[in-house]
C-alpha cells in the first residue's frame, strides 16, 4: 500500500485486496500515518479486485477514527464489484463514495 | 424412463492449511474452477467472496486441536446449481435463519450476512470433530450484476431485499427528520431566551429519547478550572464527585480523557469504561462516547452519552444530533455565564453609587433653630455602607424633634430602610411633638416590611419643648440619651420599648426631663461600639465623662461635637471602623 499526505488528506492507494489477511495491517498502516493536520482519508480503491467482511470492518474503523477527529473517509473509485458489496451492506450511507 | 439417471457434476476438492493466506489461493483457485465451468463472471465475484467469509471463519475461529487439521473446501458444480462446502474444525456456531445485517459502525459481523445474500441457501451443519458449512446457488449463465434476478428466487430475494431497504431508508429517513425537528424547537427555544437549568435537563432528557440512549452525565469546569463538577445527570439521584482535571495517569476516567484530548472518547464492549470510571455505575458494559465541551477554545465542561447495550453503537446521524445539541448547550452555558459575571460586576459598581446617593439624602442641610439650645451632628459611614440616619425637625411651638435611628444590617437594604425611616418622619409633623405615640406609628407602619426582610431598628425620638423647657423622650432599643446638668452630674434615659420591627403593637412610653442648661447626647452604637487597636470597645463611661465635660466648660454645640471626635479618633487611633458612626450633641450655649 501507498500512503501520500497531500495537504490535509492522506491517500492510500495501491491496495490489491483489502481481506481477513491484511485488513488489520492496512488500517493500522492507515491510522499510523493520520497526522494532526489531516482532515480526510482518501481510500483509492481503484485498482483493488477484491474485499471481504474484514476489510469493510478496516475501512469502517478508519471512518470512526477520522469522525473522531472531524474528518472524513472518502472511498475513492471502488470496483463495481466492490461498489456492490458497500451498497449490499448499506456502507455506502455513511462512507462517501466518489466515482 | 429409469428411475436413476447420470447428471453432468464437476468436483474440485481442496485442503488448505489453517491460516488467512491459504483461504486467499483457495478462493482464487476455486474462482479459475467456476470459471472453467463457464459460471458468469457477476457469479464468480459473489461465490469468491461467500467461500472467503465462510473459509476465514473457518480459519479464525478454530479450535487449538482444529489448528493442525486442513480446512476443507468442494465445489460441486451441476448443470443449474453450483454448490460449495467448507469443512471447519471450530466449535460451531448457531447459524441465524435470517443474519441481520450490523450496525453501519460495526468494524465487524457482516460475514454471515454476506453469505446469505450471495447465495441461494446456506445450510450449517454441526458435527461431532467437525462443522460444513454448505453454499448452494443457481446458476445463471446470463448473470449481470449480483444480486442476479434471472429467476423466480432471485426475484423474491430481490424483491424482499427492496422492502428491506425501504424500511431502512425509511427508518433513517424519519429518524433524521426527528433530529432535524428537534434541533429546529431546540433552537427556537434557545432564542425565546430560556437558559435555565430546566431547559437543559429537559432537552439532555429528549436527547436520551431522539438517540435511543439510556444515559448521560453532563460536567461543567468550576470557576477555578481544576475540576470538572456534575451539572445534570439522567438519574437524578446521582450524586458523583467532582473529576480533577488532569486526572492522574495516562488512563483515567473516560471524561477527564476526552476534556484533557479535546477529542470524542469512545467506549463499548470491545473497550470498556475503566472499573473505576464513575460511569461504570450506568453500566459497565454500556456503549457510548464522551464529548468535550469547547467554547472559543475553553473548555466548558464534558458531556457524556450511552446505551446500556455496548453491542449497539450509535450511528452517524445520532452521533450528529447529539453532537448538535451538547455543542449548542455549551455555547448557552458559557454564555450565561459570561453574562453573570458582567452583572455580577455592574451590580457592585452600582451597589455602591446606589448607597452614597442614598446616604446623601439622608442627613439634614442644617439644623434648625430653637430659642433654648444649639445643636450640631456628626455622621461618618464606614467601609461598608449601613443605615445610620439622624435628623432635627422643627415642631410647632419653637419645638424641635431630635431623631436619631440605626438600622440593624448593612447594604443595600439597610439604607433603604433608613431612607424610610425618614420618610415616615418626615411625614407626621403633627406627632412631632408626641415621641412616644410617633414611635407607635413608626412601627405600626414598618413592622411589616421589617419583619418580611428578618431586619430591625433601634430609634430614639426626644423631642425639646422650648416653652415647657422639657425633653420628651422615647426610645425604641435604642442606646442611652445623656444629660449632663451645668454641675457636670450626668443621668441617663434608656430604651422604654423594643426596636422597630420586632414587635407589631409594641408601646413606648415617653420619659420626661427638664432642660435646664448642660449638654446631651443622641448617639448611635457605632460609637460606644468604636474599638481600639487592641480590640477593646469604648463603652458608655468616656462618653458620660465627655458630656460632662463639655457641660462644665459650656461648650458651644460646635466644640461639643468637636470633643466627641476628637475623643472617637483619639481611641480608634487608626483602627477601621466596622460600623457607621451618628450622634447629635444638644448644648444650652446657643453656636
Amino acid at each position: 500500500m501507498r500512503l501520500q499526505l497531500q495537504g490535509n488528506t492522506l491517500l492510500a492507494g495501491g491496495i490489491a485486496e483489502l481481506n481477513a489477511a491484511n485488513a488489520t495491517n492496512f488500517r493500522d498502516e492507515a491510522r499510523a500515518a493520520l497526522v494532526d493536520s489531516v482532515k480526510v482519508l482518501d481510500v483509492d480503491l481503484s485498482a483493488t479486485t477484491f474485499v471481504d467482511s474484514s476489510g469493510l470492518g478496516a475501512l469502517i474503523a478508519l471512518h470512526k477514527t477520522m469522525i473522531q477527529r472531524g474528518g472524513t473517509v472518502r472511498i475513492l473509485k471502488p470496483a463495481a464489484s466492490v461498489l456492490q458489496i458497500l451498497e449490499l451492506t448499506r456502507l455506502h450511507r455513511i462512507l462517501e463514495i466518489v466515482k | 424412463m429409469s428411475a436413476v439417471r447420470l447428471v453432468p457434476a464437476r468436483f474440485l476438492a481442496l485442503e488448505l492449511a489453517c491460516d488467512l493466506a491459504a483461504v486467499r489461493d483457495a478462493c482464487r483457485q476455486a474462482r479459475q474452477f467456476l470459471a472453467d465451468q463457464g459460471v458468469g463472471a457477476a457469479d464468480l465475484d459473489g461465490w469468491e467472496l461467500a467461500l472467503a467469509e465462510a473459509a476465514n471463519n473457518a480459519v479464525k475461529y478454530v479450535t487449538e486441536a482444529g489448528r493442525a487439521l486442513p480446512v476443507r473446501v468442494e465445489l460441486d458444480v451441476r448443470t443449474h446449481q453450483a454448490e460449495v462446502r467448507v469443512t471447519d474444525h471450530t466449535a460451531g456456531f448457531d447459524m441465524p435463519a435470517r443474519a441481520e445485517l450490523a450496525e453501519l459502525t460495526d468494524e465487524s459481523g457482516r460475514g454471515i450476512f454476506l453469505i446469505q445474500q450471495l447465495t441461494d441457501e446456506a445450510v450449517y451443519l454441526r458435527g461431532a470433530g467437525e462443522n460444513c458449512m454448505v453454499l448452494r446457488r443457481g446458476r445463471d449463465p446470463a448473470a449481470a450484476a449480483l444480486p442476479i434476478a434471472g429467476d423466480a428466487a432471485g426475484a423474491a430475494r430481490e424483491l424482499a431485499e427492496a422492502s428491506a431497504t425501504l424500511d431502512l431508508m425509511t427508518e433513517e429517513l424519519s429518524s433524521a427528520y426527528e433530529s432535524l425537528s428537534a434541533i429546529f424547537r431546540f433552537s427556537t427555544e434557545l432564542q425565546t431566551g430560556a437558559g435555565s437549568d430546566d431547559f437543559i435537563r429537559r432537552w439532555l432528557n429528549h436527547l436520551l429519547t431522539i438517540t435511543e440512549a439510556d444515559w448521560f452525565v453532563l460536567r461543567l469546569v468550576e470557576q477555578g478550572g481544576q475540576s470538572l463538577r456534575v451539572e445534570a445527570a439522567s438519574a437524578a439521584t446521582w450524586a458523583g464527585a467532582p473529576l480533577r482535571v488532569p486526572a492522574p495517569g495516562a488512563g483515567g476516567p473516560a471524561e477527564t480523557r476526552a476534556a484533557l484530548d479535546r477529542a470524542d472518547l469512545w467506549f463499548d464492549a470491545k473497550s470498556p469504561l475503566g472499573a473505576d470510571d464513575p460511569l461504570s455505575v450506568f453500566g459497565a458494559g454500556s456503549g457510548g462516547f464522551s464529548h468535550p465541551l469547547v467554547v472559543s477554545e475553553q473548555l466548558v465542561g464534558v458531556f457524556t452519552i450511552g446505551r446500556q447495550d455496548g453491542g449497539r453503537p450509535f450511528r452517524a446521524g445520532q452521533v450528529s444530533v447529539i453532537h448538535t445539541i451538547a455543542d449548542f448547550l455549551a455555547l448557552q452555558i458559557r454564555s450565561r455565564q459570561i453574562h453573570a459575571e458582567q452583572v455580577r460586576a455592574k451590580l457592585d459598581l452600582r451597589d455602591l453609587e446606589i448607597a452614597a446617593g442614598i446616604q446623601q439624602g439622608l442627613l439634614p442641610v442644617r439644623m434648625p433653630v430653637v430659642p433654648c439650645a444649639g445643636l450640631a451632628g456628626f455622621y461618618r459611614s464606614a467601609r461598608e455602607i449601613g443605615g445610620d440616619y439622624y435628623d432635627a425637625l422643627g415642631a410647632e411651638g419653637e419645638s424641635v424633634l431630635l431623631v436619631i435611628a440605626d438600622v440593624m444590617g448593612k447594604g443595600i437594604s439597610a439604607a433603604l430602610f433608613a431612607l424610610m425611616f425618614r420618610s415616615l418622619v418626615h411625614a407626621r409633623p403633627d406627632l412631632a411633638s408626641r415621641p412616644g405615640e410617633f414611635l407607635e406609628w413608626l412601627n405600626r407602619n414598618l413592622y411589616e416590611d421589617l419583619d418580611r426582610a428578618g431586619m430591625f431598628i433601634t430609634a430614639q425620638l426626644a423631642c425639646l419643648n422650648s416653652r415647657t423647657g422639657q425633653f420628651q423622650v422615647a426610645s425604641a432599643g435604642h442606646p442611652p440619651m445623656l444629660f449632663a446638668n451645668l454641675r457636670g452630674e450626668v443621668a441617663e434615659i434608656g430604651a422604654s420599648g423594643p426596636p422597630i420591627g420586632i414587635v407589631a403593637d409594641a408601646s413606648f412610653p415617653e420619659d420626661r426631663r427638664p432642660w435646664r442648661g448642660g449638654q446631651a447626647l443622641m448617639f448611635t452604637d457605632g460609637l460606644m461600639d468604636a474599638r481600639n487597636p487592641a480590640g477593646s470597645l469604648l463603652g458608655l463611661d468616656p462618653l458620660k465623662a465627655a458630656v460632662a465635660a463639655s457641660a462644665l466648660r459650656g461648650d458651644s454645640p460646635t466644640d461639643a461635637r468637636e470633643r466627641m471626635v476628637r475623643l472617637l479618633h483619639d481611641f480608634e487611633a487608626g483602627t477601621q471602623p466596622a460600623d457607621d458612626t451618628a450622634f447629635i450633641v444638644i448644648s444650652s450655649r446657643k453656636p
